[in-house]
């Protein structure tokens, strides 16, 4: 992606925003870039707990647009990871206190003071100010959605909202797809949603108990080997960066019952 | 799941078509739905004697159209 500073957005809320932000910024990171994750979820903060930060936010993003502190002073960074660093959000205040105008003069220190080559800006759910602040300096979106219903039908309000704001360089991150619900036909498949919202996906991910274990943990998925999610992830950092990076067919394998479904023309 | 029932994904992918249709047009199901049978009653005062009047939407990509079908009869 050409764009800097992504907007990581849904419209429906527990789609996997956070952990997404989390986990492409961290896998960002891990292949060499300096990158700041944002979270603009002013009044219900998240990413710093995910990210196993919380314990290290002295400093929020209001209190930086307020002037109580340096923007420098509120990155919290993260010392697992080179290169990746953390803005949180305000827990205590509420949507007001975030102007879009002074955010997005935030958003352009970072890129051009503070040297980061890329910002991951959690946005809020909802299609409303929270959000819209938090589109405001993005160039590009990673637009989260569950194969389901209300997450498609509002990922394509969001993608409509985002197109009106001019911001094209829009991206699908599939997640929590079930292989084996989709090969059955009880879960739209990933053509399935393309076909639907019209844009491209960048990631696949697969509903995988991993992810709430690094949550748990508050470790990222792409810190540790072997999960399909995290692997998922990393592929999304990849493809961000421009490499080309097959998608892999996301086939539970079928298994004995399977197999004999399929011989006898099942699904 | 057996082959000959309807998959649950494909009764999904129709109707989001369909309501991304009409929030994609700012339309609501309901009002459309009232228009249609607004439209059938004046077509059938117009030709009372004929049966085959049908009034749909469809939806083709992202536009949305409603399609009124008339037979007329010499």
């Amino acid at each position: 992606m050409k764009a800097r500073a992504i907007v990581v957005t849904s419209g429906k809320g527990g789609v996997g925003k956070t952990t997404t932000t989390a986990n492409v910024g961290a896998a960002l990171a891990k292949l060499g870039e300096k990158v700041a994750v944002v979270d603009v979820d002013v009044g219900l903060r998240n990413l710093d707990v995910v990210m196993g930060l919380e314990g290290r936010v002295v400093y929020d993003l209001i209190d930086v647009i307020e002037g109580k502190c340096k923007l420098r002073q509120a990155l919290i960074r993260d010392k697992r990871i080179e290169g990746l660093a953390l803005l949180a959000a305000s827990q205590t205040r509420d949507k007001e206190a975030l102007d879009a105008e002074k955010f997005r003069q935030i958003v352009k220190a970072l890129l051009e003071e503070e040297g980061f080559d890329r910002v991951l800006i959690d946005s809020p759910a909802g299609i409303e100010k929270g959000f819209q602040t938090a589109a405001t300096p993005a160039e590009g979106a990673l637009v989260v959605v569950n194969p389901e219903v209300s997450s498609v039908r509002d990922a394509d309000r969001i993608i409509g909202m985002l197109e009106a704001r001019e911001i094209r360089e829009n991206y699908l991150v599939i997640n929590r797809l079930r292989p084996k619900m989709v090969q059955r036909g009880d879960m739209l498949s990933v053509e399935d949603v393309v076909e639907i919202l019209g844009i491209k996906p960048i990631g696949i991910v697969p509903e995988d108990e991993a992810v709430l274990i690094a949550s748990n943990q508050g470790e990222p998925l792409v810190l540790k080997n072997g999960s399909a999610a995290g692997k998922a992830f990393l592929e999304i950092a990849q493809r961000v960066r421009g490499e080309e990076v097959p998608f892999a067919p996301l086939s539970d394998s079928p298994g004995f019952l399977g197999t004999l479904r399929r011989l006898f023309g099942g699904r | 799941m057996w082959p000959w029932q309807r998959k649950s994904k494909d009764t999904l992918k129709e109707r989001l078509k369909l309501v991304l249709a009409y929030d994609r047009a700012q339309l609501s199901p309901g009002l459309v739905e009232q228009l249609k049978q607004d439209l059938l009653a004046v077509l059938k005062r117009y030709f009372p004697d004929e049966e085959n009047i049908s009034v749909q939407v469809e939806t083709m990509d992202d536009k949305m159209k409603l399609q009124a079908d008339v037979p007329i009869h010499k």
